[in-house]
C-alpha cells in the first residue's frame, strides 16, 4: 500500500486537468462531484497508509518515482518520504481539504467560474501534498511555490475587483521574499553536505556540532523562508489582505494548510535546528512577539475574516513559539487541532456571511444566534477550542507549547499567556458581536437570513466535532494521558531528541500553570462578556472618535471601569497603533518601498537607453576599457 | 614573392604595429565623433584596413600564409556588409531627408 | 611551397570530408537555387519559393538527424577547420527548429507578406542563416569563426532592414549594422593580434596556448579582450546590448523570435570554444590563466547583464522592448556556466539553451499573435485578452512561468542545473565571485517575477475594453502547444534530456580536462 502513496498526489492533479479542461463545459454538479471525490479517495488511501504504517515496524520509507535530474554529481530523484509527520499532514490536508471542498460545493454555488475555482482548490491540494511528500528539498521547493501560485490564483480569484488583485499580488511578493532565503537555505544546505535529500542531510547535520555557524546560517535562511510563507513578523502582512478571496479558500489555504507549511518545514529539518541554539531563540522570539502583536491587533478589527486572518497569524506565532523552545511535537499537536478550528470558525464565517448576503461587517450583524443556529454552536464550540478551554483541542495544544516554554523562559511563559488571554478576549468579542443583542444590518438583510444549506453545514458539524475531541490524541501525563501523538511522531523527530529533553516540571507546577492560564481566559471571557452582551458595546463606526469615559453607574460597574482605564483603552490605544503605524506604514512601509527603489532604479536605468547610436558606441567603447581596467588593478 | 616578402621586412615590424594602430584609432574616434552615417561606415571601413595591415605584416614576418588568406576573406565580407549598410542608410535617408544617426531615436527608454 | 603529394592528401581530406558537410551542403544549395527561382521566374511561381526553403530545410534537418548517427565522437573536418563534435549536433538541430518555426510563422505574418518588396527573399535568408550558424558552432579555427558570425550578422542586417520602408524598422536596422559592423572591426583587431602573437589562427591543440602564454601581458589581455567584444555582441551581454532593445522593438515578431534564439545560442557555443582553449589541463575546475582574469570578468559581466536586463524590464511598456530586456536578461543567467568547467556545467549551458529556444520561439510567438490579432504592442492593451483565446493565454502564462523559472517548468530546471554547477564550482574553488554570482542570480530570478507577471495580470485580472472576435489560426495553436509540452516535459521529466545532453557534450568536455 504505502508503495502506492504517489497515488495520492495524482489524484488532485486529475481533478485539476478535468475541472480546468472543461471548465465551460462540465455542469456545476460534475465539476464540485468531481473535485471533492479525488480528495476523498484521496484521504482514504492517507488512513490506509496510517494505519499500515502504524502497524509496522518500519517507520519511514522512501519511495523513488523517477530520476528526475541527473547531471555530473547532482543526482535528485523525484522521490516521496512517508513517515509519521508526513502522514499526519497527509491526513490533516484530505481531511479537512475533503469537508473544505463540500463546503464550497453549496458557498460557491452562484460563482460563474465554478469548476475554474474547483480547479485551483484541486492543483492547490496536489502542490500541498508535494511539499509535505517531497522526500528532498527540491521537491519541497516545487510544492512551496506552487502552492504560492495557487494563493495567488484563489486570493484574486474574484478579479474583477481592483483591491483583490493588489491583495494578491502582495500575497506573492511578500511570499518571493520568504522564498528568496528558502532558497539560499537549500543550496547553503547542498554546499554543506552535498545532497539535498532528507535521509542523507539529517544524519549528516547531526554529525556537526551544537552552534555550528554553517548550520545557524542555513537554519536562519529556512527560517526567513517559513516567516513568508507562514505569515510571521515582520512578512506577515500579506495574510489579513488575503481575505479578499472565497472564504472557504481562506479556511483551507490561509488556516488550515498552507500557512502551516513552515512549520512542517522546521519539523522536519529539527535536526538542524536544534544545533542552532540561535536560530531557536529567534524562532522563538519572532513567535510569541507575533503572538502578541497579532493578537492586539485583533482587539479592534470589525470586519470577521480579519479578526480570524489576525487570529491566525497570531496562532502560527503559538506554533513558532513551540517550535523554538524545542516542543516540536507540540507545534504539529497545535498544527493540526488549529486547522480543524480555524478551518471551522472561517467556514463558521463564510457561512454568517452568505447569510448576510456578503455583508463582513461585525458592527452590522448581531443577534444571529436565533437564524443560524448550527452555525452558532459550531463556531461557539471551536471558541472555545482557540481559547484553550479543557476538554476542547487547543486547551491540549497550547498546554503543551505552553510547559515548555516555561521551562526553556518563564518570560517566554508569561507572554504566552497574555497572548492567550487577547485570544479568548477577541474571539469571545466576536462571538457575541455576531451573535448576540439585536441586530444592526438592514432591513433586507433581515429578511433574508438563513441557516445555511446541508452541504455547508454537515463540513461545519464534523469540523466541531473533531475540534472538541481532537485533543484526545495527546494528552499529557500529568492528566493521566499517554501522550500517544509524542510516541507516533517519535521516530521523526530522533535526532532532534538527543538535544531537547522531555519535560521535567513536576506535576504540581504543571497544574498551577495550567490553572493559572485557564483562569486568565475565564477572566477575559468575562470581560468580554459584559462589555459585549451586558453593556452591548458596538464598536465606533469609521472616522468617529471613541467616546469619552462613560459616566456610567460607579458601583455597578466598577470593574469595568478599573478596566477601561487600565486595560481597554491603553490596549486600544496599543491595538490601534500597531495597526495604522506599524502595519500599515510601518511593515507596509518598508516593503513598499523597497519595491519603490527598486522601480526608481528601474526608471532611471531606462535613460541610459538614449536611442541615441553615438552614445551607445561610446558607452560600448567605455564599457571595453573598464573591463581592462577592471581585469589589471581591481581582481 | 619572395622578393616582396623580403620588401615588406625591411621594414621593421614596430612600424606596422604603430601605423595599423594609429588607423584603428583614427577609425574609433571616427566612428565615435561623427555623426553622418556614411562617414561613420567609412571609419569602419578605416579600422579593418588597420586589421589588414596587421595581418599582412604578422603573416609576412612569420612566413605564414593564413593571415594574407585571412585578408582576403575580410575584404569580401568587408564589401557585403558596406553593400548592405549603404543600402539601410539609403532607405534611412528616404524616411527621414538625413543620414545624421542622431536624428534615429524614436526607439529609445 | 607545397608539394605534389601533399595537395593530394588535402585534397582527400576534403572529398572525405563532404559527406560529414551535407547539411551546410543543401542549405547553400537551396539559397543559390531559390534566388534563381525568385530573380528568373514570373510573379506566380516565387511563390513557391518558400515551399522550396522549407523542403530544403527538412532535408538539412534530415541529414541532421542522421549525423547523430554518424558522429560518435569528436572529427575534424577539411584539415582542422572545422570540429564536428556530437554537441554541435545538438546545437544545430536548436538552429533548424528555430528556422522552421520563425518560416511557419513568417508565412502568416501580415508584415512580411505585404512587404513593398515580395516575401520570397526573407526566406531566401533562412538557409544562409543555417549555414553561418553551424560554421559557428562547429568551428574551432578564428577565420572559421570570422566567417560565420559575419554570414550570421549580414543575413541579421537584411532580415531587420526588411522592413525598412517604415521608419521604425529602418532605424533599427542602421542602430543594428553600425553596431555589427563595429563590433566585428574590434573582434578582427583583436584576431589580428592573436594571429602576430601564437602564429596561429586555430585554436585546437597546445601551440596557441602556448605562444600566447609568451606574450606580453598587456597585449595578450587587450587581444582577447577585444575577441571577446565580438562574442558578448552576439550573445548581447552587457555592454555590447544596447542595440538589442531597440532593434527588438523595430522588427516584426517572428524575425525577433528567430534573431533572439539562433544566433545568440550560437554565439555561446563559439564563446565556449573560445574559452575553453584558455582552461589549464584538468585539476582545477575553474578558469586560471595567469594572463587574464576570466572567471572574475565573466563573473562581473555575468551580474550587470542579469541585473540591468530586469531592472530595464521593469520600466517597459512595450511588451516587446520588455521581451527584450528579458532575453538580455537570460543571457546573463546563460554565462553562470561559461565560468564553470565541468561536464555539468557543459551539459547545463545546453540545456538552458534548449529550454530558452523553446520559451523564447514561443514568447516571441505570442507576442507576435497578439500583435497581428489585436493590435496589441503596449501592456495596456493585453488587458483582458485571456478572455478571448483561453488555450493560448494558458500556454502564454506557462511560458511566462518558465522565463521567470517557476516550478515544474524547463526554466526552473534550467536555472537550477546552472545555479548547481556555479556552486559546484564554488564548493572546489572557494573563489567569492562565485558566490556573489549565485546571490545576485537567485536576486535577480525574483525580481524577474514582477515584470513578467504583470502579461498575465493585465490579461487576466483586467477588463478588456473591446469585445475580439477574432479565432485563433490552428497552426499556431499546435506549434504553441508543441513548444509549451516541450517546455513542461523539461520541467517535469528532465532527466532523459539532461542524459541525452550530457552524453553529447561529455566528450567535449572531457577533451579540454586531458
Amino acid at each position: 500500500m504505502i508503495q502506492l502513496v504517489w497515488l495520492i498526489p495524482i489524484l488532485p492533479l486529475i481533478g485539476f486537468l478535468i475541472n480546468g479542461i472543461g471548465r465551460n463545459r462540465l455542469p456545476k454538479s460534475v465539476a464540485g462531484v468531481v473535485g471533492s471525490a479525488a480528495i476523498l479517495v484521496s484521504f482514504i488511501l492517507s488512513l490506509c497508509i496510517f494505519f499500515e504504517l502504524r502497524a509496522g515496524e518500519t517507520k519511514s520509507f522512501t519511495i523513488e518515482l523517477f530520476s528526475w535530474i541527473s547531471a555530473g554529481n547532482l543526482h535528485i530523484p523525484f522521490s516521496f518520504l512517508v513517515d509519521p509527520l508526513s502522514v499526519l499532514m497527509l491526513l490533516i490536508i484530505t481531511g479537512v481539504g475533503f469537508l473544505i471542498h463540500v463546503y464550497s460545493i453549496g458557498y460557491m454555488h452562484d460563482d460563474e467560474g465554478f469548476a475554474r475555482y474547483f480547479a485551483y482548490l484541486n492543483l492547490f491540494v496536489f502542490f500541498m501534498m508535494l511539499l509535505v511528500l517531497g522526500a528532498n528539498y527540491v521537491i519541497m521547493f516545487i510544492g512551496w511555490e506552487g502552492v504560492g501560485l495557487c494563493s495567488y490564483l484563489l486570493i484574486g480569484f474574484w478579479f474583477k475587483k481592483q483591491e483583490y488583485n493588489n491583495a494578491a499580488k502582495k500575497a506573492f511578493i511578500m511570499n518571493r521574499i520568504g522564498d528568496l532565503g528558502f532558497l539560499l537555505g537549500v543550496f547553503l544546505i547542498f554546499n554543506t553536505f552535498g545532497s539535498v535529500s532528507f535521509a542523507e542531510v539529517l544524519p549528516r547535520a547531526a554529525g556537526f556540532v551544537q552552534g555550528d555557524t554553517v548550520l545557524t546560517a542555513i537554519t536562519l535562511l529556512l527560517f526567513i523562508g517559513a516567516t513568508g510563507k507562514s505569515a510571521q513578523l515582520p512578512l506577515y502582512t500579506w495574510l489579513p489582505d488575503a481575505m479578499a478571496g472565497p472564504t472557504p479558500v481562506s479556511a483551507l489555504i490561509h488556516a488550515a494548510t498552507m500557512v502551516t507549511a513552515g512549520i512542517y518545514m522546521i519539523a522536519r529539518s529539527s535536526a538542524m535546528f536544534v544545533l542552532a541554539p540561535f536560530t531557536m531563540d529567534v524562532i522563538a522570539v519572532i513567535g510569541v512577539a507575533t503572538a502578541i502583536f497579532a493578537a492586539l491587533i485583533a482587539l479592534t478589527q470589525t470586519d470577521i475574516k480579519k479578526v480570524l486572518a489576525y487570529s491566525t497569524v497570531s496562532q502560527l506565532g503559538y506554533m513558532f513559539l513551540g517550535l523554538g523552545v524545542g516542543a516540536f511535537t507540540g507545534s504539529v499537536f497545535h498544527l493540526m487541532t488549529h486547522a480543524f478550528f480555524k478551518a471551522l470558525l472561517f467556514l463558521g464565517a463564510g457561512s454568517v456571511i452568505h447569510a448576510m448576503s456578503g455583508e463582513q461587517d461585525m458592527r452590522k450583524m448581531g443577534g444571529l444566534k436565533k437564524a443560524l443556529p448550527v452555525t452558532f454552536i459550531t463556531m461557539l464550540l471551536a471558541t472555545f477550542a482557540i481559547s484553550g478551554l479543557p476538554p476542547f483541542s487547543g486547551f491540549f495544544s497550547k498546554d503543551e507549547i505552553l510547559a515548555h516554554a516555561y521551562e526553556h523562559s518563564p518570560v517566554l511563559w508569561g507572554l504566552g499567556v497574555v497572548g492567550a488571554l487577547l485570544t479568548a478576549f477577541y474571539m469571545f468579542r466576536m462571538i457575541f458581536l455576531t451573535f448576540y443583542g439585536g441586530f444592526r444590518g438592514t432591513h433586507e438583510q433581515q429578511h433574508h437570513l438563513h441557516e445555511s444549506p446541508k452541504n455547508m453545514t454537515i463540513p461545519l458539524i464534523v469540523l466541531a466535532v473533531l475540534s472538541v475531541i481532537g485533543g484526545f490524541v495527546n494528552i499529557p501525563h500529568v492528566l493521566g494521558g499517554g501522550e500517544s501523538l509524542h510516541h507516533y511522531l517519535a521516530p521523526v523527530f530522533t535526532y532532534a531528541s538527543a538535544y531537547i529533553p522531555g519535560l521535567t516540571l513536576d506535576h504540581t507546577t504543571e497544574f498551577v500553570l495550567m490553572g493559572v492560564s485557564m483562569l486568565g481566559v475565564l477572566i477575559s471571557i468575562f470581560f468580554a462578556y459584559t462589555k459585549y452582551v451586558k453593556k452591548s458595546e458596538v464598536p465606533a463606526a469609521e472616522g468617529t472618535r471613541l467616546p469619552a469615559l462613560q459616566a456610567a453607574s460607579y458601583n455597578k460597574f466598577y470593574v469595568d471601569e478599573l478596566y477601561d482605564n487600565l486595560f481597554r483603552k491603553p490596549l486600544d490605544a496599543l491595538s490601534d497603533f500597531f495597526y495604522k503605524v506599524i502595519d500599515k506604514s510601518g511593515i507596509d512601509g518598508v516593503v513598499n518601498g523597497f519595491g519603490k527603489a527598486v522601480m526608481e532604479g528601474s526608471k532611471n536605468l531606462r535613460l541610459l537607453q538614449t536611442g541615441y547610436t553615438g552614445f551607445y558606441i561610446f558607452a560600448m567603447v567605455i564599457g571595453i576599457i573598464l573591463i581592462m581596467v577592471l581585469n589589471f588593478f581591481l581582481m | 614573392m619572395e622578393n616582396i616578402t623580403q620588401q615588406i621586412q625591411a621594414v621593421p615590424l614596430d612600424h606596422y604595429l604603430v601605423l595599423s594602430s594609429l588607423l584603428f584609432v583614427i577609425g574609433v574616434m571616427g566612428v565615435l565623433v561623427r555623426r553622418n552615417a556614411i562617414v561613420i561606415f567609412m571609419s569602419v571601413e578605416l579600422m579593418l584596413n588597420a586589421v589588414n595591415l596587421l595581418l599582412a605584416a604578422f603573416s609576412a614576418y612569420r612566413g605564414d600564409p593564413a593571415g594574407q588568406i585571412f585578408v582576403f576573406f575580410i575584404m569580401a565580407v568587408a564589401a557585403a556588409e558596406v553593400a548592405v549598410g549603404l543600402a539601410i542608410i539609403v532607405m534611412i535617408y528616404r524616411n527621414t531627408r538625413s543620414i545624421d544617426v542622431n536624428f534615429l531615436n524614436r526607439l529609445k527608454g | 611551397m607545397m608539394n605534389n603529394l601533399n595537395a593530394t592528401v588535402l585534397l582527400e581530406q576534403i572529398t572525405g570530408s563532404l559527406p560529414y558537410f551535407l547539411p551546410e551542403i543543401v542549405c547553400s544549395l537551396v539559397f543559390i537555387v531559390a534566388i534563381f527561382i525568385d530573380l528568373f521566374t514570373r510573379k506566380q511561381s516565387r511563390s513557391l519559393v518558400p515551399f522550396f526553403v522549407f523542403a530544403g530545410l527538412l532535408l538539412a534537418l534530415f541529414f541532421t538527424l542522421d549525423q547523430f548517427r554518424m558522429v560518435k565522437e569528436e572529427i575534424w573536418l577539411f584539415n582542422g577547420m572545422i570540429r564536428l563534435s556530437p554537441a554541435g549536433i545538438i546545437y544545430k538541430l536548436l538552429f533548424l527548429l528555430a528556422a522552421m518555426v520563425t518560416h511557419i510563422l513568417s508565412i502568416r505574418s501580415k508584415a512580411i507578406r505585404l512587404a513593398p518588396k515580395g516575401y520570397a527573399e526573407f526566406f531566401i535568408m533562412l538557409p544562409v542563416f543555417i549555414v553561418g550558424l553551424n560554421i559557428m558552432s562547429m568551428s574551432s579555427h578564428l577565420l572559421m569563426i570570422f566567417l560565420g558570425m559575419e554570414m550570421v550578422s549580414i543575413a541579421s542586417y537584411i532580415l531587420v532592414a526588411y522592413m525598412a520602408e517604415q521608419p521604425r524598422s529602418a532605424e533599427a536596422a542602421v542602430k543594428y549594422a553600425l553596431f555589427g559592423a563595429l563590433s566585428s572591426a574590434v573582434m578582427l583587431y583583436g584576431i589580428s593580434l592573436l594571429y602576430g602573437l601564437t602564429g596561429t589562427l586555430s585554436l585546437q591543440g597546445s601551440t596557441f596556448l602556448a605562444n600566447l602564454s609568451k606574450a606580453p601581458e598587456y597585449i595578450s589581455a587587450l587581444a582577447i579582450l577585444m575577441v571577446l567584444a565580438g562574442f558578448l555582441y552576439k550573445i548581447s551581454a552587457v555592454p555590447f546590448h544596447f542595440y538589442v532593445p531597440d532593434v527588438y522593438e523595430g522588427t516584426p515578431a517572428p524575425v525577433i523570435a528567430f534573431l533572439s534564439t539562433a544566433p545568440k545560442a550560437a554565439g555561446f557555443a563559439v564563446l565556449f570554444t573560445f574559452i575553453g582553449v584558455f582552461t589549464l589541463p584538468m585539476e582545477s575546475y575553474h578558469l586560471v590563466w595567469p594572463k587574464f582574469n576570466w572567471e572574475n570578468i565573466l563573473v562581473f559581466i555575468s551580474i550587470c547583464t542579469m541585473t540591468l536586463g530586469n531592472l530595464s524590464a521593469l520600466a517597459q511598456k512595450n511588451v516587446k522592448r520588455m521581451m527584450a530586456y528579458s532575453s538580455i536578461a537570460h543571457t546573463g543567467f546563460m554565462m553562470m556556466p561559461l565560468l564553470v568547467f565541468s561536464e555539468m556545467s557543459a551539459a547545463s549551458l545546453v540545456f538552458y539553451i534548449v529550454v530558452y529556444v523553446l520559451m523564447n520561439l514561443a514568447i516571441f510567438l505570442l507576442v507576435g499573435h497578439m500583435e497581428d490579432a489585436y493590435g496589441a504592442t503596449e501592456l495596456e492593451s493585453y488587458k483582458g485578452l485571456a478572455a478571448f483565446n483561453p488555450l493560448l493565454s494558458v500556454c502564454m502564462v506557462i511560458v511566462l512561468a518558465s522565463l521567470v523559472g517557476l516550478p515544474p517548468t524547463g526554466g526552473f530546471t534550467g536555472k537550477f542545473l546552472v545555479f548547481s554547477s556555479v556552486l559546484e564550482a564554488y564548493r572546489i574553488s572557494h573563489n567569492p565571485w562565485l558566490l556573489y554570482l549565485l546571490v545576485a542570480a537567485v536576486l535577480n530570478t525574483v525580481i524577474a517575477l514582477f515584470f513578467y507577471l504583470r502579461l498575465p495580470l493585465y490579461m487576466y485580472f483586467r477588463k478588456a475594453e473591446k469585445i475580439y472576435t477574432s479565432k485563433t489560426p490552428l497552426y499556431l495553436l499546435v506549434i504553441m502547444c508543441l513548444l509549451v509540452a516541450g517546455i513542461l516535459m523539461a520541467g517535469v521529466f528532465p532527466s532523459e534530456l539532461v542524459k541525452w545532453i550530457s552524453a553529447h557534450t561529455a566528450e567535449t568536455a572531457q577533451i579540454r580536462f586531458k
